[in-house]
């Protein structure tokens, strides 16, 4: 380890051409100082830097010394790094650049802000991911952060993107289908998620909870009629066929539009992340094992061969009988373990009510 | 303002590209009047493509890299995932997936394994798809006569 490190700063004899290799602990991408030979003395080609990580055990001044040492102190590796952006491929000062929190990735701040901005403008996502498809933690921009770097406007956009989401997946609040109005309306509380009617403080409409079209009492709601809707003449005909092949359903729960165009019968809906049976559209959330189509209408309806969902089970039943058993190992040490932190809280609250410190 | 970092990110792009040539992505070429529209040859490695070249158009957004680019095959080719306009179907350019970090020589490298390796479980031309899973000889057969009367002569290795 020593003798590598020593080795990566030994100065060759030959001033043309030299390559000094440095680690940056505080930073876990190669950092490129191109730019810096422009301020170094010796111009030209003399001076190739490709500064690529510190090592953790190898001080940085290493780096200075030994170029301070032949050369005229005109530059200060440690204190003026520059930086590429993997956005715009340009180099910058480490003051110009922004890290995200989550995945520490750095990126221009002016890139990083379009990127955040367009997303915004395009109103499709309110989870702003890291924009890199290498960041291994697939990171997020935090609130707080894309406040920092976006325009007031911007900024309300990305609330109100929030609060839509907010509404569509909240069970008790729902949008006012009428275009011209579209406030948000309350639900009754209901344990079953029954369709209910609905009449808008604003406007006054009447709607039913689950359709969204003009209350139907009595009467079960006409999804199929909502779906081909949208579709003109041939398309709206051929889709109308087969319910159970329709490519387009709604999700249960949120009523959000899906198209289903390949894959098993197990869904997730994208938007709320219910899980449910693409045939019958019952819920599949606490079906871990698939039962559901072992028996019933749905049976061997789910588009997976006999031995994957067999794997598929070995795997769930695993992971679950791993845990227990985890938890029998450990059970030992618990039980051991109480009596000493119940005592400690005792203690603690003890010495809390004693308003002298002994 | 956005147009300028674009062009400039391409044109590092572009000299990143030639002075480290792909194998597989040849004679690139870009109208200095519009550098937002590149072409090139993609020389594919495995049968039954390895006997041309196939030129693509690469068209990238005034908003790239924040918005991904597109690509059309300008030379017909018999794949299952590129259909007859020569529309092509790939993830990592898709606007869900897309990444503005991602650069123009891993699109083509992507876009290079497609070629080489189809994916018929993912198919924009469904005849060829089930050709290539049911009738793998057939559809060399027919990719390969396909491939010599359409496509365009592999450059000479230097």
């Amino acid at each position: 380890m020593e003798s590598k490190g020593r080795h990566l700063y030994e100065i060759p004899k030959e001033i043309n051409n030299i390559q000094i290799v440095a680690y940056y602990r505080k930073f876990s991408w190669p950092l490129k100082v191109k730019a810096l030979t422009r301020r170094l003395p010796f111009t030209s080609d003399a001076g190739r830097l490709s500064c690529l990580r510190e090592s953790e055990n190898k001080p940085r001044t290493t780096v200075h010394m030994m170029t301070t040492a032949r050369y005229r102190p005109t530059w200060d590796l440690a204190l003026d790094p520059l930086v590429s952006c993997k956005l715009c491929l340009g180099e910058f000062p480490l003051e110009q650049m922004t890290t995200i929190t989550q995945c520490q990735c750095v990126f221009c701040t002016l890139c990083l802000k379009q990127y955040v901005e367009l997303l915004i403008k395009e109103g499709l996502e309110t989870a702003i991911s890291c924009p890199d498809s290498a960041c291994t933690k697939r990171g997020h921009l935090q609130e707080s952060e894309i406040e920092c770097m976006v325009a007031t406007e911007i900024m309300q956009k990305y609330r109100k993107l929030q609060f839509e989401k907010e509404v569509l997946l909240d069970p008790c609040r729902t949008w006012c289908p009428s275009s011209t109005c579209q406030a948000v309306c309350q639900l009754k509380e209901t344990d079953m998620p029954l369709p209910q009617r609905v009449q808008c403080a604003v406007c006054s409409l009447e709607f039913c909870s689950a359709c969204k079209i003009r209350w139907h009492p009595g009467q079960a709601c006409q999804e199929s009629l909502a779906i081909t809707a949208f579709l003109s003449g041939e398309t709206r005909s051929f889709y109308k066929t087969d319910e159970d092949d329709a490519p387009i359903k709604r999700c249960p729960k949120c009523k959000v539009y899906i198209e289903r165009d390949e894959g098993c019968a197990q869904m997730m809906c994208k938007n709320c992340k219910h899980a449910f049976c693409w045939y019958c559209l019952e819920s599949l959330d606490d079906d871990f094992l698939l039962i559901h189509y072992d028996k019933g209408p749905c049976r061997n309806k789910l588009g997976h061969s006999r031995a994957s969902v067999i794997w598929h089970r070995t795997q769930v039943v695993g992971i679950f009988a791993g845990f227990g058993l985890l938890l029998l190992v450990a059970s030992p040490f618990l039980l051991l373990a109480t009596p000493f932190v119940l005592c400690c809280k005792c203690k603690c609250s003890k010495g809390d009510d004693d308003p002298l410190p002994t | 303002m956005t147009d300028k970092q674009s062009h400039k990110r391409l044109r590092k792009e572009l000299s990143e590209l030639q002075t480290t040539p792909m194998k597989n992505f040849r004679h690139i070429i870009v109208d200095e009047r519009n550098i937002l529209s590149w072409q090139g040859l993609i020389v594919p490695d495995n049968a039954p493509y390895n006997k041309g070249a196939f030129r693509i158009e690469i068209v990238f957004p005034s908003e790239y890299p924040f918005k991904p680019p597109k690509i059309m095959f300008k030379t017909k080719i018999y794949h299952p995932n590129i259909d007859e306009k020569g529309q092509v179907c790939l993830p990592i350019i898709s606007a869900e997936n897309w990444k503005p970090a991602t650069k123009t020589d891993q699109v083509i490298q992507a876009l290079v394994t497609l070629v080489n390796d189809p994916e018929p479980d993912h198919p924009l031309r469904a005849d060829l798809a089930e050709e290539y899973s049911k009738e793998r000889s057939k559809f060399f057969r027919n990719a390969e006569e396909f491939t010599k009367r359409h496509s365009e002569q592999r450059p000479s290795d230097n």
